[in-house]
C-alpha cells in the first residue's frame, strides 16, 4: 500500500479468528482491505434541489469513497490445543478496490 | 507546482466556488463563494462476523457555515429577488448526512484552468492513514 498516493488501494492486514471468547482454537490469515483517499466536494444546491427538498437540502455533496469492488472467500483453519483442528471458517478478502459511491457506515 | 499539490492533496479544505444562482421569474446571477473540496480517508475492511464488511466512509463537507443572501436582478414583481445560499467557513471529513445534504454521484470535474482559478486552500485538516491504527480497529 502506497500511503502517499491518493486513490483507493489494496491494504494487507492479518485477521485472527477465535472459536470462543477464550480463544481455545484460533487461526490467523492475511487478507486485504481497501483503503485510500477519494475525491469529494460539497457546494450550494441548485434551486431545483432546494424546491424538491422543501428548502432543507441547501448543500449538495458529490463524493466518492474507497470501496471493495471485487472480493473473494478464503478459508482460515483454526488450530486447537493438543493438535486438534477446528472447522475451517470462511472470510472475505478484497481483490480489487475502486473510488465509488459513499454509503452510510454499517457500524 | 500548485496543480501537482492538488493532485496529491489529502484532507478537506475550503475552496473557492463559483455558480449561477437562478430561480424562476428572475435573471441569473454569478456568485463566487467558498465551498468544500478534498480527499477524505475512507476504507472497507472484511470482518469475520456479520455484516462482514466494516465500512468507514467520510465525505468532505461544510462544518461551519455562514448563511448568505444575494439579490437577483430582473425579477418579476411577484417574485422575491432574494436568493439564500451557504458559504463554507470551515470544512471537514464527516459521515454523510441526509438532513441538509443532497448527494450526487456525479463528480465535479476540475479542469486544470479551473483548478488554477479556484486554488484557495486553507485549514487543511489532513488525515494520515496509519496502517496499524486500521489493524487495531
Amino acid at each position: 500500500y502506497d500511503g502517499l498516493t491518493p486513490g483507493c488501494h489494496l491494504h494487507p492486514f492479518n485477521v485472527t479468528i477465535r472459536s470462543d471468547r477464550r480463544g481455545t482454537c484460533k487461526g490467523t490469515h492475511l487478507v486485504y482491505a481497501c483503503v485510500g483517499y477519494c475525491e469529494s466536494s460539497a457546494f450550494p444546491s441548485r434551486y431545483s434541489v432546494l424546491v424538491a427538498s422543501n428548502f432543507t437540502h441547501n448543500i449538495t455533496s458529490a463524493s466518492r469513497c474507497c470501496t471493495i469492488s471485487k472480493d473473494a472467500k478464503v478459508k482460515v483453519r483454526l488450530d486447537c490445543p493438543r493438535g486438534r483442528h477446528h472447522d475451517e471458517i470462511e472470510i472475505l478478502t478484497a481483490k480489487a478496490c475502486r473510488c465509488d459511491m459513499c454509503r452510510k457506515a454499517r457500524y | 507546482a500548485l496543480t501537482s499539490t492538488l493532485h496529491g492533496f489529502r484532507g478537506c479544505a475550503v475552496r473557492e466556488f463559483s455558480f449561477v444562482a437562478q430561480k424562476p421569474g428572475c435573471k441569473g446571477l454569478r456568485i463566487s463563494t467558498e465551498a468544500c473540496w478534498g480527499r477524505c480517508h475512507t476504507w472497507e475492511k472484511p470482518v469475520p462476523d456479520a455484516p462482514y464488511i466494516h465500512r468507514h466512509h467520510r465525505v468532505c463537507t461544510y462544518s461551519r457555515i455562514r448563511h448568505m443572501t444575494a439579490r437577483l436582478p430582473g425579477c418579476q414583481p411577484n417574485v422575491s429577488p432574494l436568493y439564500h445560499y451557504p458559504m463554507a467557513l470551515h470544512c471537514h471529513c464527516a459521515a454523510c448526512s441526509t438532513q441538509d445534504t443532497e448527494s450526487s454521484l456525479l463528480m465535479v470535474q476540475h479542469r486544470e484552468a479551473e483548478v488554477m482559478l479556484w486554488v484557495k486552500l486553507e485549514a487543511t485538516s489532513t488525515e494520515y492513514l496509519d496502517g496499524k491504527a486500521l489493524d487495531s480497529q
